[in-house]
């Protein structure tokens, strides 16, 4: 086992994203290895790893789980995992008792949960292989970009600011409107003035306008005049464009929290709020 | 005045009297460290403000003819949670809540559970969602085939420090409380408590200007679903021998990664 440990620690680092949330004793970390596959007999021999004439070597990326109780004795510990965002659990190759083997390319959420007594639970995220291929360009250029500040300017950390000032019509009138009710839709997710949900389960709550924000954003956008038909139009393309940039940001990220939604709904009304700035 | 006027009681629930404290303590993180944790918040975010209606997020729940409470305000608990962590609402299942404590408290029929039961479920054993294991109109604790349990939660350790509790309440956590009900706290607000009555276990979340609110599991009892209790009040509640406090927090909550929307 340790010469299996020892072979795979031959690699070179790859991208390993890790998002741990943890506490007491119990302790996971996630090194990232290459390893090579279709070795038949492998021996080392000084720098050399010596193997069979039938071998076909391969590479391959992985990243191993290696979990720690420290001083603490569980009388369980479970350690699962899932790809995200399609939950599909993953599979962990058991190394020995506190090493798992993650080779399934993409980006994983490891839970390691301990009991008996009391209980402790580590999560980390675990990506193997590359980095998910940026989406392509859209074929359409964007409607024209205003004038202003250049897209260096413009927050982007959720990948939808920037969808938001460039597909923005020329139109500073309506976009530092639509920016207040993109900052009022945060804030009822801290209560400000009232509670609001993104999305419900109970389909009736989900289309009132008191209860969710996304049903008091359409409200509160469709309460705004538009009387130049061909910019109401614009702004009709520039909430599809944006809705597309909220999903995709989502799908990056795995999923969204309630922080993430109160920065990415500002992210969009401080980029409409440079609309048509000098 | 209306708050002098005692508000119906309905189905009760907490087997108070079978409590697991041990349990509570060796099931749950230090109470302190917990809001330690909740208390870690990030830059560039609003205050969370708790002086609001909680029920713009979901209806009030109703255990209606059955000794729920317990399993109600576990699931509430969950709800709350859930929307603290992903601003989406679920409904989480009132029956597994129930059903899957009295398992674990070793009770048979429909004669309650207990927070300690409760914490089992949300930390050890996972909760589904109400769409899964519905709530039934009758006692039956049948469980569905092929279930799955993918909700977790963290716990504090049961406390009785009265200062504790508010402080956590001030945050925008939740406490599920297991209390001797009787006519002092059945009231629209709660001056004085005076223990003893039944056991019954309700959520203690947001507040009403100084006074903190309560969510009880009997629909839109006194009009909203809820009553309130002043500061004074609740420390009675918490210091009086016999109820029991446990503080919960959306950190570390396990689920599963909603869809985009």
């Amino acid at each position: 086992m340790s010469k299996l440990i020892s072979l795979m620690a031959v690699a070179l680092l790859c991208m390993v994203g890790c998002d741990p949330c943890c506490y007491a004793q119990l302790k996971v970390d996630v090194t990232p290895i290459k390893l090579i596959t279709g070795l038949t007999n492998p021996t080392l021999a000084g720098p050399y790893v010596l193997i069979d004439d039938k071998s076909t070597p391969q590479t391959a990326t992985g990243a191993i789980v290696s979990v720690s109780t420290g001083a603490k004795q569980y009388g369980t510990v479970r350690v699962q995992g899932e790809t995200i965002p399609t939950l599909e659990p993953v599979e962990l190759t058991r190394i020995d008792s506190n090493n798992y083997l993650v080779l399934t390319p993409g980006v994983h959420r490891i839970e390691v949960f301990a009991s008996d007594p009391g209980f402790d639970m580590v999560r980390v995220r675990v990506t193997v292989g590359a980095a998910p291929t940026p989406n392509p360009p859209t074929p359409n250029p964007p409607t024209p970009t205003p004038p202003g500040p250049g897209p260096s300017d413009i927050g982007n950390a959720y990948n939808i600011g920037l969808a938001a000032y460039q597909n923005a019509p020329a139109d500073p009138g309506h976009a530092k409107a639509y920016a207040k009710i993109y900052r009022d839709a945060a804030n009822f997710l801290y209560g400000i003035p009232s509670y609001k949900f993104i999305v419900s389960d109970n389909e009736a709550h989900a289309r009132d306008p008191n209860r969710s924000v996304t049903a008091w954003l359409d409200r509160e956008m469709a309460l705004i005049k538009c009387v130049d038909q061909a910019k109401c139009a614009q702004w009709g393309t520039w909430r599809t464009k944006v809705a597309a940039a909220f999903v995709d940001s989502q799908k990056a990220r795995g999923s969204y929290t309630r922080e993430d939604w109160f920065q990415a709904f500002n992210e969009v009304a401080a980029a409409l709020e440079k609309v048509g700035k000098q | 005045m209306s708050e002098v006027r005692e508000l119906p009681t309905y189905k009760l629930g907490y087997a108070i009297e079978q409590e697991n404290r041990p349990a509570l303590m060796a099931g749950g993180m230090e109470p302190r460290e917990l809001l330690a944790r909740a208390a870690r918040g990030l830059a560039d975010v609003p205050k969370f403000n708790v002086d609001t209606h909680p029920f713009t997020l979901f209806d009030p729940l109703d255990q209606e003819q059955q000794g729920a409470c317990q399993g109600h305000a576990l699931a509430l608990i969950f709800a709350i949670c859930y929307w603290l962590c992903t601003g989406q609402v679920l409904h989480f299942s009132r029956a597994a809540a129930y059903y899957l404590s009295q398992r674990r408290d070793g009770i048979r029929g429909d004669n309650g559970s207990t927070l300690s039961g409760g914490q089992w479920v949300a930390t050890v054993h996972g909760l589904c969602l109400e769409e899964h294991w519905p709530y039934p109109d009758r006692y039956d604790p049948t469980e569905p085939r092929g279930i799955q349990y993918p909700f977790k939660l963290v716990s504090a350790q049961p406390t009785d420090d009265p200062g504790l509790v508010r402080e956590a309440l001030d945050m925008g956590l939740m406490v599920q409380d297991g209390i001797g009900w009787n006519g002092s706290v059945s009231r629209t607000l709660v001056t004085n408590y005076v223990g003893g009555g039944g056991g019954h276990s309700t959520v203690l979340w947001t507040k009403k200007g100084p006074n903190y609110r309560r969510l009880n599991s009997w629909g839109m009892w006194d009009g909203d679903g809820c009553n309130e209790n002043t500061p004074e009040a609740l420390d009675q509640q918490v210091r009086w021998r016999g109820n029991t406090h446990v503080i919960y927090a959306p950190e570390q909550m396990i689920y599963p990664a909603p869809l985009p929307v």
